[in-house]
């Protein structure tokens, strides 16, 4: 039993998710009974269906959060018969990042953001080669003139691609102004 | 004898036979790249597909599946990294080799072996999926819908991770899919006065950002795969002396493949790795598995090339993806306004037969283009890692744009990127959200016309035996996961037990 005040019961991380996709589901279920009722629905209307998602997906949501705590009660009760000292390392789902990781993945979709801001003001070509050479760089490489000249590269690729054999129309920027 | 005059037709007079070419060559060199799974190879080119013809668009697609198998074996061998999930299992054998000097004859080894194993299982879904689909025709309303929520329960069911957050995620899935205008009444429905839904969310944008994006914020946070000398990488096709040896491991991989193709969530890695230990098990030599076996390298690599080929036995013939890579290919049917399923056969003959004729030159020139693509392909995989993600980021992005040349959809696709993330961040399996999503529309409109005809009652579903059956089978792997989950909670829990007593 010396083992006992070290293991704690700890909140396990799918309670959370159960509680953010239990509110998801409610919130899902607010805007089903929002949907209105015409005059073609038959025995069945347009909301009937997304209500039962959403009763399904809250009854899943309350399942993972009864099936964490129960998991992690489990865990605790096993630990503590077996008089350990410390807990041992909880096994958890998923990828097994540092929360820095983490950020550094999320990073990459500012850059699309990025991206998406400045394309109706420069134009295609010249975010796409921004785009190319500062996402090289945030994945690793080091700066350098060589950086833009790959990206350079790359966007006229890209540009003869899309634009001039697709015939895709990709925002021009401001460089049609500026040619008068 | 007909079928045969059609894919000759639609071979002959359509760019189909130039898609299975370059579908197999961009598969070839996605599946060697670490961390392009076949599945991403295919939702980075779905965007590409829009301005084709149904028939070259599929069969672009399933050529790619065909080449992608085959190219994650390359970095396999020679790299230590597993190019596709697939190839994890010729990783063991195939690296030895390389080792040992023999790489570009493990490279033969797994391109002939990729097509003994693609053939076969090509056979199989030309023989069989007609059959099946007639089964499929005496299914009616509540049939469909039942068919549908037993494909969910399956996927579910056989994915990896728990089986609440799977069937979380065929939620959400079946939700998606209910954004947009009700095709049944005409309403719209979570569209948030957003004139840009009102069509619904494309398919293609949920299969990009959950498959693409997501799998590029991994890669910055994930170091650089290893890189390759340019020496032992001529292929080196085994003569008739070596392949006889081979035969057997083949023979065992394509079996394998074939089954595990056919059953929803297997897949080409479980097949990969059965198939290994079946070819260990009848091997002559067993001992020199792990080792450096040629066998070791011709069952997983059969194997997985077989599954490419009968992954569509369950899409034509029900209507039902068992894979990722399968819905992709299944979105992309419903992207070209194609209904997969038994009436495709009726419909679209034209096209069935132009995939099977497709498919089987995607498979014959796996054999010249594997051997033309080797540089290629080694030359994309010693790029480093970043330029590799940074352009692969600014295609998806322009691909995307050109879908309907308009930003709403990237930020669309970056949505759901980071939805793919925090699924791949808590352990969500991304299979039953795509399912969800393909197959949201056939289970709300079977469902809801099965209670027309009744003024909503839903004694339907029990009332047709084909619907009761098919609703119970899905009960039944819903509990026995139910159950299989409770044993895992407990063997953890006795696992710790068992740490203290040591």
């Amino acid at each position: 039993m010396q083992g006992q005040g070290a293991i704690r019961f700890q909140v396990p991380k799918d309670l959370w998710i159960g509680l953010f996709f239990l509110g998801l589901a409610l919130a899902y279920r607010y805007q089903a009974g929002l949907i209105p009722i015409s005059p073609l629905d038959g025995a069945v209307n347009a909301a009937a269906m997304p209500k039962l998602f959403a009763g399904a997906l809250a009854i899943f949501s309350v399942l993972l959060v009864i099936r964490a705590l129960a998991v992690e009660a489990l865990f605790v009760r096993a630990a503590r018969k077996a008089a350990l000292a410390k807990a041992p390392k909880r096994e958890t789902d998923g990828i097994k990042f540092t929360p820095r990781e983490h950020l550094r993945a999320v990073g990459v979709l500012l850059f699309g953001l990025g991206y998406l801001i400045l394309l109706p003001y420069l134009g295609y070509v010249l975010s796409v080669i921004l785009l190319i050479a500062a996402l090289a760089v945030y994945m690793g490489t080091k700066p350098s003139p060589k950086v833009l000249g790959i990206a350079a590269l790359v966007g006229v690729i890209f540009y003869l691609l899309f634009v001039r054999l697709l015939s895709i129309p990709l925002p021009a920027g401001f460089w049609p102004g500026l040619m008068g | 004898m007909e079928g045969l005059l059609t894919a000759w037709n639609v071979l002959t007079g359509s760019p189909a036979i130039f898609a299975a070419f370059g579908g197999v060559a961009w598969g070839i060199v996605g599946g060697a790249l670490p961390g392009i799974s076949p599945s991403i190879a295919l939702a980075l080119l779905l965007p590409f597909t829009y301005g084709m013809d149904p028939t070259t668009a599929i069969v672009l697609l399933a050529a790619t599946y065909v080449g992608a198998e085959y190219g994650g074996s390359i970095p396999a061998i020679l790299i230590n990294t597993p190019g596709t999930n697939a190839a994890a299992a010729t990783v063991i054998d195939g690296y030895q080799m390389h080792r040992q000097g023999k790489g570009g004859e493990a490279l033969g080894i797994s391109l002939q072996s990729g097509v003994i194993g693609g053939l076969a299982g090509l056979i199989f879904l030309i023989l069989f999926t007609k059959p099946l689909a007639s089964v499929a025709l005496a299914f009616n309303f509540p049939a469909y819908f039942a068919l549908g929520i037993l494909g969910l329960s399956v996927i579910v069911s056989l994915s990896n991770g728990s089986l609440l957050k799977g069937l979380m995620a065929a939620a959400v899935g079946l939700m998606i899919a209910t954004i947009g205008t009700d095709p049944l009444s005409g309403v719209s429905r979570f569209t948030f006065g957003e004139a840009e839904l009102l069509t619904g969310i494309p398919y293609v944008l949920v299969m990009v950002g959950v498959f693409a994006i997501s799998e590029l914020m991994m890669q910055a946070s994930t170091p650089d795969w290893g890189k390759t000398d340019k020496t032992q990488t001529r292929i080196k096709l085994p003569n008739f002396r070596q392949w006889r040896k081979l035969w057997r491991a083949q023979g065992i991989g394509s079996g394998v493949g074939i089954i595990e193709g056919v059953m929803p969530g297997a897949g080409g890695s479980v097949a990969a790795f059965m198939s290994y230990n079946e070819a260990k098990r009848w091997s002559s030599e067993p001992e020199t598995f792990g080792k450096g076996a040629p066998e070791g390298v011709a069952a997983p690599e059969a194997a997985n090339n077989a599954v490419a080929c009968t992954a569509l036995v369950p899409v034509l013939s029900f209507g039902i993806p068992g894979s990722n890579s399968a819905a992709i290919l299944m979105g992309g049917m419903l992207i070209h306004g194609l209904t997969p399923g038994p009436m495709l056969f009726q419909k679209e003959p034209d096209f069935v037969y132009g995939l099977f004729a497709g498919l089987a030159v995607a498979n014959v020139a796996l054999l010249f283009i594997g051997i033309l693509m080797m540089a290629p392909a080694l030359w994309m995989v010693n790029r480093p890692k970043p330029y590799l993600m940074a352009v692969i980021f600014a295609l998806v992005f322009s691909g995307i744009y050109s879908i309907h040349n308009s930003t709403y959809d990237l930020y669309l696709v970056l949505i759901f990127g980071l939805l793919g993330y925090l699924m791949r961040a808590f352990g969500f399996p991304f299979l039953p959200l795509v399912l969800g999503l393909v197959l949201g529309y056939l289970i709300e409109a079977n469902y809801r016309r099965s209670l027309e005809l009744t003024a909503g009652d839903h004694s339907i579903f029990l009332n047709t035996p084909i619907a009761l059956g098919l609703l119970i089978a899905a009960a039944i792997f819903i509990c026995v996961s139910v159950v299989r989950d409770v044993f895992q909670a407990r063997k953890a829990a006795r696992k710790i037990a068992a740490g203290a007593a040591e």
